[in-house]
């Protein structure tokens, strides 16, 4: 999995290309872990180049939102192909994340934190 | 892509030392595999998901990411339904053991989801141990062909 980073103001927009999977996920984690402890703590994650996604994803992105939340920070989702959206809705997951269509909705709702 | 061979009968086996990167190489595998069934495109992909934490399960939790390890997949691809049988060399788990990890843990558990993904995924999900001391777990779906997909979304409007 490729992860570009780009910080507009204290916004950080982490774009994901290709799979998030057992193999990935933890360098995800590190990699998020690493920018919330130099206190990067409103997070979007741009999911359009995310080909595939399972448990071991889901996973790491539970962990990540958990340490946001506890430096009171905020997570959002974007871009997620419907079939992708799919496997956080079977999971219940789409109840914690928050998820917008596309990264200019997430960063309006972050700038009016 | 979808076929529509009505006598669809392909039987693969193969074995694969224990390894992170098992789930993904299965997963490459099935992607190939799902494009000769006439499964819906969404089928195919959440069928691989369920593919994919039946295997990651093995390497992590039955195999114990031991690399001295196996993981045996028999793909059998019928006419109306794909079946997939992954084994490894560890105890197995149960129903109660997964519903207990689940239940215990919330909904911010960091793991604990894979079988519960691939339970809600697959038609029928059955594991057991075999007589050569490996445990199995057997996954199965039916296609759903375009038109029960129209009569469902039918239902659904009504």
């Amino acid at each position: 999995m490729d992860i570009k980073q780009k910080d507009q103001g204290d916004i950080t927009i982490l774009s994901l290309n290709g799979r998030l999977d057992l193999e990935s996920s933890t360098r995800l984690k590190s990699e998020t872990d690493s920018l919330i402890t130099d206190r990067h703590n409103k997070l979007i994650f741009d999911f359009k180049g995310v080909n595939f996604i399972n448990s071991s994803g889901l996973g790491a992105l539970v962990s990540i939102l958990k340490n946001v939340n506890s430096c009171s920070g905020k997570v959002i989702l974007t871009g997620l192909a419907p079939y992708v959206k799919e496997v956080f809705e079977i999971t219940q997951l789409s109840n914690i994340f928050e998820i917008y269509k596309d990264e200019r909705q997430a960063m309006n709702k972050l700038k009016s934190m | 892509m979808q076929r529509t061979d009505s006598n669809l009968n392909e039987h693969i086996k193969m074995e694969m030392l224990n390894s992170i990167r098992s789930p993904q190489i299965v997963d490459e595998l099935m992607k190939a595999l799902v494009e000769l069934t006439p499964m819906l495109d969404k089928e195919k992909y959440r069928f691989r998901v369920a593919i994919s934490e039946i295997v990651t399960n093995s390497y992590l939790h039955g195999n114990q990411q031991n690399p001295e390890r196996t993981i045996w997949i028999s793909i059998l691809i019928l006419t109306n339904r794909i079946e997939i049988v992954v084994e490894d060399e560890g105890d197995g788990f149960t129903e109660s053991a997964i519903s207990r990890k689940y239940e215990s843990d919330g909904i911010y558990a960091s793991g604990g989801r894979g079988i519960k993904i691939a339970q809600k995924i697959a038609d029928k999900i059955e594991w057991y141990h075999t007589d050569r001391g490996t445990f199995a777990v057997s996954v199965c779906k039916y296609y759903k062909l375009p038109n029960e997909e129209a009569v469902e979304s039918v239902k659904v409007k009504v």
